[in-house]
C-alpha cells in the first residue's frame, strides 16, 4: 500500500509509467500527484528518462558486451591506453599547418601512383621519410585508400605494403632536427598502423580472414605505441569488426563494432558512426539475429546518402537484402532492390546500378532462385558494358553464366561462355586454358558445381589483378 | 558561454565576403586549425572554455587544443564538418583528461550538462553519451533490471526476477540507480 502523504519514490513512478501499479497503489499514486507538485516533476523527468532509455535500447546501445565475446588474451578485448608523444614546439605547429597542405596535395598523386606498381614505385623513390609533408601525403592516401579499397583492393594492397618497406629503409635516416619534429607530429608508428590496417582490409576482400587479423593487431599495437588519436584506434576496431563478423565471430564482432561506433558518434565523425552501423549488422547477421542486422543496416542507409556515400550505400543495401532472404523473406528483398533500383536509375548515380543489379543477383543466388539471379547479372553485364566498366561486365558474365547452369539451363550457359571467351580474347585478359577448364566444369549433362564456383572466383580474382591500371 | 559559440565567428571571419556563394561556405580545416593553433580569440574561447567548464588549468587547456588541432590535421581526410569535430575531440579530450586525474565523475557530468550544442543531432548524441556515461556508474544489478526491461522487453516484475532480485528488494536497488540516471537529464 502507498502512502498517501510521503513522496513517491523513483520505482513507484517508474512502475506507474509502465503501467506496472496495481488498480489500487495506481489510484493511491494518481491522489498523490494531483496534490504534489515535486512528484508530479519527478514523474516527469522519469518519463524523460524512459524515453531516452528506450532510444538507447532501439539503436543497441543499452546491452553489455557478453563476458565471453573475448579470450582473456584477446589484444581487442579492452581498448589500451594510447602512448604519450613528444611535446610539440611551437616551430612545430606551424610547419604542421604548412605540411599538412602540401600533403592534402600529394596524396592525390599518390593515390593515382597506386594504380601501377611502377608508377608505385618512381613515386616512393621521390619521397623523404625526414619530410612531414610526404608523411602527411602518405598518410591521407592510406587513410582514402581504405575508403576506396573495395574500387580496388590490388592496388591498396600494394600501396601499403610499399609504405612498410619505405618506412623499414627510411629508419637510417633519422636523427635530423628535421625528421624529428616530422616524427613529433606524424610518428612512424602512426604510418606503420595505417599502413598494417590498410593491409589488412585489402586482404578482407580476398577473405584472407587470418592474414588479415594479424595486419589489424599490428595495426593496433602501433597505434598505441605511437600515440595515436582515438579515431585511428576504432577504424582498426571497425575493421577488426568487421573481419570479425565475416568469419562468424559474431559477439566479439559486435562489441568492437559498438566500440568504435561510440568513439565516432563521441568526435562527431558521422559516417563512420554508420560504417560502424553495418559492422554490427554483419556481426549481428553472424550471430544469428538477422532482424536486428536489417535494422542496423537501414539505420546506416540514410547517413550514407546524406553523404553521397554510394559505395556504402549500395553495400548496406545489399547486406540488407542479404539478412532478409536469411529471415525468409525474399519479397521484401525484392522490394529493397527495386526502390534502390528507381532511386539510382537517375544521373549521377546511375553508374551505380550495376553494382546493384550484381547485388540482387547474388542475393537470389543465395535464396536458390538461380533463374532469377541469372536475369539480374545479365542486366547488371549489361550496364556495366555502357558505363565501359570491363572488369566487372566480365566477373558479372561468371556469375551469370554460373546461375544459367545451377538454374539447370546448361546450353545457355554454354552460350553465354562462349560470349565471355569472346570478350576476354578481344582484351587478352584471360589464359585461355583458365576458360576451358570452366568449359570442362560445363560439360555434360551435370556440371561440377563446386568446380564451377571456384573457377568463378579464380578468374575475378585474375580479371581483377589484369584490369586493376585502368 | 557555450562551446559551440566559440566557432560561430569563424563562418564570417574566413568566408570571402565578396562572393554570396562563398559567404555560406563553411571553414576548411586547415582554417579550423590555424585558428584553433594561433593565438587568436578562436582559441583564446575554446582554452576559457575548458577553464570555466571543466576546471582545467590554462596551460592544460593550451595543450589539449593545440592536440586537438593536430588531431584535425592528422584525420583531415576523414572529417566531413572540422568544426564539429574540433568541439567533440576537444570537449573529448578534456573530459578524458578529467578522468586521467582521478578528478569525480560529477565534474565531468556537470561540464555536460552546460554544454550547449547548436544542431539538435549533436544535442541527441550528447545526451546519449552522458546517459552512457551515467549507466557505467550504476550498481551491476540495476544495469542488468534496466537491460532486461528495455531491451529483452520483460515486465519490471520478470525482469527483477531474472537478476535473482526479490520484487519487494527491488525498489531500493532502482531507487538509487534511477535517482542518479534523472540527475544527468536535469
Amino acid at each position: 500500500m502507498l502512502g498517501v502523504t510521503a513522496h513517491l519514490d523513483e520505482f513507484t513512478l517508474l512502475r506507474l509509467a509502465a503501467r506496472d501499479l496495481s488498480a489500487e497503489e495506481r489510484g493511491s499514486a494518481e491522489r498523490h500527484l494531483s496534490t504534489c507538485r515535486v512528484c508530479g516533476t519527478a514523474l516527469a523527468d522519469l518519463r524523460e528518462l524512459d524515453s531516452r532509455m528506450r532510444a538507447l535500447a532501439e539503436v543497441g546501445l543499452l546491452e553489455d558486451p557478453p563476458d565471453d565475446a573475448f579470450p582473456a588474451d584477446d589484444p581487442f578485448r579492452l581498448r589500451p591506453t594510447a602512448g604519450t608523444r613528444p611535446r610539440v614546439t611551437r616551430e612545430d605547429r606551424g610547419s604542421a599547418l604548412k605540411a599538412s597542405e602540401r600533403g592534402m596535395e600529394l596524396h592525390v598523386g599518390i593515390l593515382k601512383s597506386a594504380k601501377s606498381s611502377e608508377a608505385l614505385e618512381a613515386l616512393f623513390a621521390d619521397l623523404a621519410v625526414g619530410r612531414l609533408d610526404h608523411r602527411f601525403g602518405l598518410l591521407y592516401a592510406l587513410q582514402e585508400a581504405g575508403r576506396r579499397s573495395a574500387e580496388s583492393p590490388l592496388a591498396a594492397s600494394d600501396l601499403a605494403r610499399r609504405t612498410l618497406r619505405w618506412l623499414r629503409d627510411g629508419r637510417r635516416a633519422t636523427g635530423s632536427p628535421e625528421w624529428e619534429s616530422a616524427e613529433r607530429l606524424v610518428p612512424t608508428l602512426v604510418l606503420r598502423g595505417q599502413a598494417r590496417l590498410l593491409l589488412g582490409v585489402a586482404l578482407l576482400w580476398s577473405k584472407d580472414y587470418s592474414e588479415s587479423r594479424n595486419h589489424f593487431v599490428a595495426a593496433y599495437r602501433s597505434f598505441v605505441r605511437g600515440g595515436a588519436d582515438l579515431t585511428s584506434l576504432a577504424a582498426v576496431e571497425l575493421a577488426e569488426s568487421q573481419r570479425r563478423g565475416l568469419a562468424e565471430e559474431g559477439a566479439s564482432a559486435l562489441t568492437l563494432a559498438r566500440r568504435a561506433r561510440q568513439t565516432f558518434e563521441e568526435i562527431g565523425l558521422e559516417d563512420y558512426a554508420a560504417r560502424a552501423m553495418v559492422a554490427e549488422g554483419l556481426a549481428l547477421t553472424a550471430l544469428g539475429r538477422s532482424e536486428e542486422a536489417v535494422a542496423s543496416y537501414r539505420r546506416a542507409l540514410p547517413v550514407f546518402e546524406k553523404h553521397s556515400l554510394w559505395s556504402n550505400s549500395v553495400g548496406a543495401l545489399n547486406s540488407t537484402a542479404t539478412a532478409l532472404i536469411k529471415l525468409g523473406r525474399i519479397d521484401e528483398a525484392r522490394r529493397e532492390f527495386a526502390r534502390a533500383l528507381r532511386r539510382f536509375s537517375r544521373e549521377p548515380n546511375k553508374h551505380w546500378l550495376g553494382y546493384l543489379r550484381c547485388g540482387l543477383a547474388e542475393a537470389m543466388f543465395a535464396a536458390g532462385h538461380h533463374s532469377e539471379a541469372a536475369v539480374s547479372a545479365a542486366r547488371a553485364v549489361r550496364t556495366f558494358e555502357e558505363e565501359g566498366l570491363r572488369a566487372l561486365m566480365l566477373i558479372a558474365m561468371l556469375l551469370e553464366i554460373e546461375c544459367w547452369a545451377r538454374s539447370g539451363n546448361t546450353p545457355r550457359a554454354r552460350h553465354r561462355l562462349d560470349l565471355f571467351w569472346t570478350e576476354v580474347e578481344r582484351d587478352g585478359a584471360l589464359d585461355r586454358v583458365v576458360v576451358q577448364k570452366l568449359q570442362a566444369a560445363l560439360t555434360g549433362t551435370d556440371p561440377n558445381y563446386e568446380r564451377l564456383c571456384s573457377l568463378r572466383q579464380e578468374m575475378n580474382d585474375l580479371i581483377q589483378e589484369r584490369y586493376r591500371a585502368s | 558561454m557555450s562551446l559551440a559559440s566559440c566557432f560561430i565567428p569563424l563562418r564570417y571571419t574566413f568566408s570571402d565576403s565578396r562572393s554570396p556563394m562563398n559567404a555560406e561556405a563553411p571553414p576548411s580545416p586547415r582554417q579550423i586549425a590555424e585558428a584553433v593553433l594561433q593565438d587568436g580569440p578562436h582559441r583564446f574561447k575554446l582554452v576559457s572554455y575548458a577553464c570555466s567548464r571543466f576546471g582545467i588549468g590554462h596551460e592544460d587547456a593550451e595543450d589539449l587544443l593545440q592536440d586537438t588541432a593536430l588531431e584535425l590535421l592528422r584525420s583531415r581526410s576523414m572529417v566531413r564538418s572540422p568544426e564539429g569535430f574540433v568541439f567533440a575531440v576537444f570537449r573529448a579530450r578534456c573530459a578524458r583528461f578529467l578522468g586521467g586525474r582521478n578528478l569525480s565523475h560529477g565534474a565531468v557530468a556537470k561540464a555536460g550538462e552546460e554544454w550547449t550544442p547548436s544542431i539538435n543531432s549533436e544535442d541527441d548524441v550528447d545526451s546519449r553519451l552522458d546517459l552512457r556515461e551515467a549507466l557505467n556508474e550504476v550498481s551491476s544489478a540495476c544495469r542488468q533490471l534496466l537491460r532486461a526491461y528495455y531491451v529483452e522487453g520483460q515486465s519490471l516484475r520478470e525482469a527483477a526476477r531474472s537478476v535473482s532480485l526479490a520484487y519487494s528488494s527491488v525498489a531500493k536497488t532502482i531507487n538509487r540507480c534511477l535517482k542518479r540516471l534523472r540527475k544527468c537529464l536535469a
